[in-house]
């Protein structure tokens, strides 16, 4: 199924991208999907920071399951203000 | 909408008045500042998730107003490049008297530093750049 994924700040910058169309199968879990793009960029030290996720722009744990044509970010810690 | 790409008009921000039955009415501004852990920051480039950014605003708002038993709450985020002293955001919380506007107001800034998709890197003296990563203790704005 395919799913877009949104990259914002460190990950856009690594990534070279803002988004993307991805395919993932049936019943793959929000931390499987995260867990499968961020090795992609094989720097194992990205998994020390603490990511939080988000589907259809809301905050989920990584144990949602997810839909075709959702949309997941995968989300560094945020520092506004 | 809370959030802009637009330079923040503080005189603007502050002059829109409150509900007539609001007494007191807190301020928060907070301003791109010149260093960070010892390094020299030249400038800041502030980057969101516009939509959900606008939502978890939104969400803050709602759940401030509704413990807290204020009136209102305004709040205005800046994205893009900021030079040094340039406003980042601006909080506002009024109510019938001031021990509520101050704790919303607080709350309101603290939980936007947690929870609201906005990130932010800084450009050094020398040009490196990083991009801010926060820890916050959670009990410290209960």
């Amino acid at each position: 199924m395919k799913i877009r994924i949104y990259y914002f700040a460190q990950l856009r910058e690594k990534k070279g991208k803002n988004e993307e169309w991805r395919d993932f199968p049936k019943s793959c879990t929000v931390g499987e999907a995260a867990k499968a793009i961020l090795e992609e960029l094989k720097e194992p030290q990205i998994f020390s920071l603490p990511f939080r996720y988000a589907l259809n722009s809301e905050f989920v744990l990584p144990d949602q399951e997810i839909r075709a044509g959702d949309e997941l970010a995968i989300l560094s810690p945020v520092a506004g203000g | 909408m809370f959030i802009t790409k637009e330079p923040i008009c503080l005189e603007e921000f502050i002059a829109l008045a409150p509900p007539e039955h609001c007494g007191g009415t807190t301020f928060f501004v907070g301003r791109v500042r010149n260093h960070h852990e010892g390094k020299k920051v030249k400038r800041l480039f502030y980057e969101c998730y516009h939509s959900m950014a606008e939502k978890e605003i939104e969400k803050i708002v709602n759940n401030v107003i509704s413990e807290t038993a204020v009136s209102e709450i305004r709040v205005l985020h800046r994205v893009g490049w900021l030079e040094i002293g340039d406003i980042a955001v601006t909080v506002s919380a009024s109510g019938v008297h001031r021990d509520e506007a101050f704790t919303a107001c607080r709350q309101v800034i603290e939980r936007i530093k947690q929870d609201v998709p906005i990130w932010k890197k800084e450009v050094y003296e020398d040009e490196s750049q990083s991009w801010v990563v926060c820890t916050y203790d959670h009990h410290a704005i209960a």
